[in-house]
């Protein structure tokens, strides 16, 4: 596979740029990383949790899922998970930083209303049986990556979390755009 | 208590309201209602299925729970919820809608409603309804808020994260009460609810001044 980019990112910034279909986008870190996609030709259309929860019929987006637009349409496929086995990543809880997420969004004019729910990598909440919701601080003890498929041309946004409650303390981040 | 609108919802469409600081929305039903509120004076500020979820601590909310609004504001608390041993309202879905079910179909997945493969697809679905009920606020499609989905019990194993729609609704109608905590437009669809036992019934939606 040809490498198309590959760019470190480190805690508090972010990434923005154009994945094509069929390109994988690797996402490697050790700390909560929030992640949004825009369909190029159209931003009204955008990743969304609930579409995506319910297209897998799992609230923890993994190995074999695929990520949904709002109006119902596949729009990434996961192809690996590195997570898989130390945590999992959330699609419950809206943004860990959001304010960092629409500074690197300027350009496609969104408002902070308006900012979809991204998905949260390396968040692993602790959801009892019960349905409490707990933060549980722990990430993976060395970084590991998540590989998503473009299935549509994309506009993805990377955000590296600053540490919080429910993060391991913010690390270092790496994009990788690859070519099969 | 005063009565302010009552109204019988058609199964299958959508109803909508404006609503006053105080006043109490009582939605009742034997199936699933999809239901969604604004800011009456600021229609961008909506209701939050995220921080709903986090503030409340939980995935399922039911009295003395509040619905919360992407800007941490309470719009609504939950004062009675009748199905509250029956069942669980849901925080997952999203809303269904014509092309989610024409996509059920065509991906072989309707049997997963439990009326096997051959059912009636509808052509609209709680996403259409919802966008007929925020009409009058012209709420854009791509932002309709993925709503509280009363009466959609689903089997969720949270340590797996699987997610199994079911066919637990109640037997007979009932009620949930939510008072508005601001000036609120409010929606509701009567939805299809392909899981349901009979599929989907009409709703009553009555605002009343306690």
């Amino acid at each position: 596979m040809n490498v198309i980019c590959e760019e470190t990112i480190s805690p508090q910034k972010g990434w923005v740029g154009n994945v094509d279909k069929g390109q994988i986008l690797r996402i490697t870190g050790r700390s909560v990383i929030d992640f949004n996609a825009f369909k190029r030709d159209d931003i009204r259309e955008y990743f969304d949790t609930a579409r995506t929860r319910i297209y897998n019929l799992n609230m923890y987006p993994t190995k074999g899922h695929r990520l949904f637009s709002k109006q119902n349409n596949p729009m990434m496929r996961v192809l690996e998970d590195g997570f898989a086995g130390i945590g999992l990543h959330d699609l419950q809880s809206g943004h860990g930083c959001a304010e960092g997420m629409l500074s690197i969004l300027s350009s496609l004019n969104i408002n902070y209303l308006d900012l979809p729910d991204p998905m949260g990598l390396f968040r692993n909440l602790d959801i009892s049986q019960d349905g409490r919701i707990r933060p549980k601080p722990k990430g993976p003890p060395e970084p590991v990556a998540i590989d998503l498929e473009a299935e549509i041309n994309l506009i993805c946004a990377i955000m590296n979390c600053p540490a919080s409650e429910t993060s391991a303390s913010g690390a270092d981040a790496t994009i990788t755009i690859l070519q099969p | 208590m005063k009565i302010i609108s009552d109204e019988l919802v058609p199964a299958n469409s959508g109803w909508g309201a404006p609503m006053q600081k105080g006043q109490v929305l009582r939605l009742t039903a034997k199936t699933i209602i999809d239901f969604a509120c604004i800011n009456l004076h600021n229609n961008d500020e909506r209701f939050d299925q995220a921080r709903t979820k986090v503030y409340n601590m939980k995935l399922w909310i039911t009295t003395g729970d509040v619905l919360y609004s992407k800007l941490n504001n309470p719009m609504m608390t939950i004062t009675e919820d009748q199905f509250a041993g029956m069942g669980y309202h849901d925080l997952q879905y999203g809303t269904c809608s014509g092309p989610r079910y024409a996509r059920a179909k065509e991906e072989g997945r309707l049997n997963q409603y439990n009326h096997g493969d051959d059912i009636a697809v509808p052509t609209r679905g709680c996403w259409e309804n919802l966008i007929d009920g925020f009409s009058q606020w012209k709420v854009p499609p791509e932002f309709i808020p993925s709503p509280l989905n009363i009466f959609q019990h689903v089997d969720i194993d949270t340590a797996s994260g699987e997610i199994k729609h079911t066919p637990n609704r109640p037997k007979d109608p009932i009620y949930v009460d939510f008072r508005a905590e601001m000036d609120l437009a409010v929606a509701a669809s009567a939805c299809p609810d392909l899981a349901a036992p009979d599929f989907g019934q009409p709703i009553q939606a009555l605002i009343y001044e306690p």
